[in-house]
């Protein structure tokens, strides 16, 4: 591909830069980079609906739509979208606000509306947990699905389910509703071997009371 | 009388519990322990898996195809869900009831994992020369089947004794028939191969051997692999494997294959492999479980059975994340390897088994204090341990909660005395909960003593004072681990006058003349484990008998220099003492500080005779107190060993007419000899 500027480039170097704009709406000249492959882009995105145009002395100015939002993080997430040259300082920084936002808003749980919409599942950010049943339930098909995705032969890390699952419901909670699935005999918590465990994993683990951690879980 | 059926007042059954918590010695079943007897044991906790190694032993017994009759498990836990403990059920219930053999290889004492067949060779070996369900070693059991079909085959009425009686009367029936110039070992050998024609006669003559009294220790260690002298190899008309470790090994894939097959024509085979998750290896970089497993995948493809025998089963036990790996690298193997089904999972303890285990526990307990408990959880609350167990914790950290919940209810208990005074109270009541089974174990009496050595050089103020001249530098493992096989257990550093000693400490507390023997040499080998002088802990009271290889090693360590040091019970229990109050010392207020500083610890230590023993000269006499039985009287001085092999081979092959009709009418006066 070389330094051919592919659609899915050119859009999203586009909605990335009028999205870190401090001011839109703005002029194409503000955000469009020059050359013909950003100037179909830019038509494109504006057929499309991506970008709402408006008018200011005459001219054309533009600002990002709900969709060119998601247009925006879904070309982000694209592998096949990648720099193949030094760009400016000008992308460079709009990513790191891109990030910024984004990590925040994931840390900060839902508190901002901003949580990027999850390309992998598609059905977007799932709703929180609120009762134990709920969470066996959930927790078991998280379960069942990274055994059977990840080959786990039946024994999946606890921290890989409450990673999937962690935004989901706060880390008390699953502490104690794993712990509850396990006295109802659904699943046994085992300690395994932890001479490969790093300090995150270990700390996303669970720990019974008055005893070792807990590393894995089985399905009973 | 009615008081008796009362409860003991609670008051004593509190500051009985105060003096020692029954918990605090969680009973962890590890090696040679797999043998010993005291054993609280939760039969509700993972009857599953132990009943299913019995019911794969029936199907196996009573299949019709030889194909079914060899099979395998694997049980698969995490450390402290109580795997040796299932084991030792298992070899218990074998005993009891007579029903099989069990065999018990620990990857843990395998030094040189590249040795893997030879040391599964003696592994096999030495579990047979453990006590069977009749009151004679596994061997011997073996044996006397063996005779039994032998003397029944010649005459159907032909009365059999029972297996002590043939052990006993052996020696006496082997010389009766030698004075008529018959060779009585080799007549049986040969009635018994005419039933087992495809087995290897040599090691049906070292089987028969293990009958005798006098030279059974000499056969057992030609069935470990092991060589022999020239002349006791002639007197037992044996090979005398005189061999390089490597071509034992190399040899040693097969004999292990024929032993077990030959067994388990006889009686049932359990061969358990035990500790396969250490992090050894051998050279080209295989983890100790791919070895096991692979010795397990090759005995399954080796071993063979007729349709009449009673069959071998291969127990695999493993953490779950090892089982993972054999799982997903080779398929193929992990059938072989759990011929049987899926492994079993052990349990983890839940709300009821949590009470079980502290009943279980208490209730040894009471009974040996004389006390009578209001409830068999007192002074727990059921409650308390039915919330603790919704948790599943494996019995290891149950144990220690145990203890803990205990300490906690007990903590009123604890009267404000000085620091001292708690001390000396708390090693007071140490003292009291010495198990005298505990001689048995080699591995926890070395722990013990090597701590009695460090603490010595731990505490500054009698580090460097001389203890019998001796002022001790340093505490060492044995190295090279590869050639040690876990048999010696420590090295001693210290300085003499001018000279410096490195005293080797090898507690071997066996009663049979394979494992002593195995130590034994590598007290002699001071070379390879860089030694002064090798020292051999052991109660004199299990003495060594003159027809024990031993006997000779005895002598051969006095006279380099070494000696045997008495093990007593009055001199290790102070040790024992010492080591669990260190280890306990938070429960009692000390600091460690605080328990180094006392003169009473120092005394313990500088004056335990068994550690002065171990660093003072060595008198340079062999104790003949010590010692038990005669020596072998040779059989064949004038043979030699060239012709012993021409010798066997036409012994062994010389099976025309004339030579059974023989052979049979010798049977026939072995059958009277032991009848008498």
């Amino acid at each position: 591909m070389a330094s051919k500027v592919t659609p899915l480039y050119a859009e999203t170097r586009i909605l990335l830069n009028l999205w870190a704009l401090d001011k839109t709406p703005a002029s194409k000249s503000k955000f469009v980079p020059s050359g013909k492959p950003y100037a179909s882009a830019l038509d494109r995105l504006t057929e499309s609906e991506d970008l709402a145009v408006g008018k200011k002395r005459g001219n054309s100015v533009y600002s990002l739509a709900e969709e060119g939002m998601s247009k925006l993080a879904a070309g982000l997430q694209d592998e096949s979208f990648r720099f193949s040259t030094n760009i400016g300082p000008k992308t460079t920084n709009a990513l790191l606000s891109w990030l910024r936002e984004k990590i925040v808003g994931f840390s900060a749980s839902h508190s901002n509306g901003q949580a990027p919409s999850d390309s992998r599942d598609g059905n977007g950010s799932a709703a929180s947990i609120e009762s134990y049943e709920d969470f066996s339930k959930a927790a078991l098909s998280t379960y069942d699905r990274l055994n059977r995705d990840y080959n786990l032969g039946d024994l999946v890390p606890i921290y890989r389910i409450r990673r999937e699952m962690g935004d989901r419901l706060s880390r008390q909670n699953f502490n104690e509703w794993l712990l509850d699935v396990q006295a109802n005999d659904l699943i046994q918590l085992m300690g395994g071997e932890l001479s490969n465990v790093t300090a995150d994993q270990l700390e996303d683990s669970v720990a019974i009371p008055g005893g070792r951690t807990r590393f894995y879980v089985k399905r009973l | 009388m009615s008081v008796s059926s009362k409860a003991s007042s609670e008051s004593a059954i509190l500051s009985a519990l105060n003096a020692n918590n029954p918990f605090e010695r969680p009973p962890v079943v590890k090696g040679q322990n797999i043998w010993g007897e005291s054993f609280p044991d939760v039969l509700t906790l993972n009857a599953r898996a132990s009943d299913s190694v019995f019911s794969a032993l029936k199907k196996i017994q009573n299949a019709d195809s030889s194909l079914e009759k060899v099979t395998s498990i694997v049980f698969t836990a995490d450390r402290g869900v109580g795997k040796s403990h299932v084991i030792k059920r298992i070899r218990k219930r074998l005993q009891a009831t007579s029903e099989g053999i069990f065999v018990y290889a620990s990857a843990d004492k395998y030094g040189d994992l590249n040795l893997i067949n030879a040391l599964f060779q003696q592994s096999i070996a030495e579990s047979l020369e453990q006590q069977g369900g009749e009151g004679v070693t596994q061997w011997q059991e073996i044996a006397v089947l063996m005779v039994a079909e032998a003397l029944r085959s010649n005459k159907a009425s032909a009365t059999v004794p029972s297996a002590l009686g043939l052990v006993r009367k052996f020696d006496i029936a082997y010389q009766k028939t030698r004075a008529q110039g018959k060779d009585l070992v080799g007549d049986l050998t040969k009635a018994i191969r005419r039933l087992k024609p495809g087995a290897d006669p040599y090691i049906l003559r070292a089987i028969v051997w293990t009958l005798s009294e006098e030279r059974g220790s000499l056969a057992v260690k030609w069935l470990a692999g092991e060589q022999l002298e020239a002349q006791d190899a002639i007197d037992l008309r044996l090979p005398p494997n005189n061999k390089t470790e490597e071509e034992v090994n190399a040899s040693a894939l097969t004999v292990t294959a024929k032993l077990l097959s030959l067994l388990g024509e006889y009686k049932s085979v359990v061969v358990c492999f035990d500790e396969l998750d250490t992090i050894a290896a051998d050279k080209n970089g295989y983890p100790a479980a791919f070895v096991m497993l692979d010795l397990v995948k090759r005995l399954s493809d080796s071993v063979s059975q007729s349709t009449d025998a009673k069959g071998v089963l291969m127990l695999t036990v493993m953490i779950p994340n090892t089982w993972l790996h054999v799982e997903q690298q080779n398929a193929a193997a992990s059938e072989k390897i759990s011929a049987h089904g899926k492994p079993i999972d052990l349990e983890y303890l839940n709300s009821e088994t949590v009470k079980d285990l502290a009943a279980v526990t208490l209730k040894r307990f009471y009974r040996r204090k004389g006390l009578i408990p209001p409830t068999v959880i007192f002074p727990l609350e059921e409650d308390v341990l039915t919330t603790y167990g919704k948790g599943k914790p494996s019995p290891r950290e149950a144990l220690k909660w145990l203890a803990s919940k205990l300490n906690e209810i007990l903590s009123d208990q604890v009267k404000l005395v000085s620091p001292s005074e708690r001390f000396e109270q708390a090693y007071q009541n140490a003292l009291t909960q010495f198990d005298p089974d505990e001689l048995n174990d080699n591995d926890r009496i070395a722990v013990v003593l090597r701590f009695g050595f460090e603490k010595i050089l731990e505490i500054e103020r009698i580090k460097d004072k001389p203890i019998e001249g001796v002022t001790l530098t340093q505490i060492e493992d044995i190295a090279p681990k590869s050639k040690n096989n876990g048999r010696l257990n420590f090295k001693v550093i210290g300085q003499e006058n001018d000279e410096s000693v490195a005293i080797g400490i090898g507690v071997l507390q066996e009663t049979h003349g394979l494992s002593v023997g195995a130590g034994f040499r590598r007290l002699l080998d001071s070379k390879t484990f860089g030694f002064s002088r090798g020292c051999l802990v052991r109660s004199r009271d299990r003495k060594i008998k003159r027809n024990w290889d031993s006997f000779e090693y005895y002598q051969q360590l006095v006279s380099a220099g070494g000696e045997w040091v008495d093990l007593t019970a009055e001199d290790i229990k102070p040790l024992f003492a010492l080591q669990y109050v260190y280890e306990h010392h938070e429960k009692f207020d000390l600091s460690v500080r605080r328990l180094d500083s006392f003169a009473f610890t120092r005394n313990l230590l500088q004056e335990n005779a068994l550690i002065k023993e171990i660093l003072s000269r060595p008198e340079g006499t062999v104790v003949e107190d010590a010692l038990e039985g005669d020596e072998l009287q040779r059989l064949n001085e004038q043979a030699d060993l060239s012709t012993l092999e021409n010798d066997l081979a036409m012994a062994l092959s010389a099976d025309d007419d004339a030579v059974e009709a023989e052979a049979q009418a010798d049977l026939q006066e072995f059958a009277e000899a032991l009848a008498v």
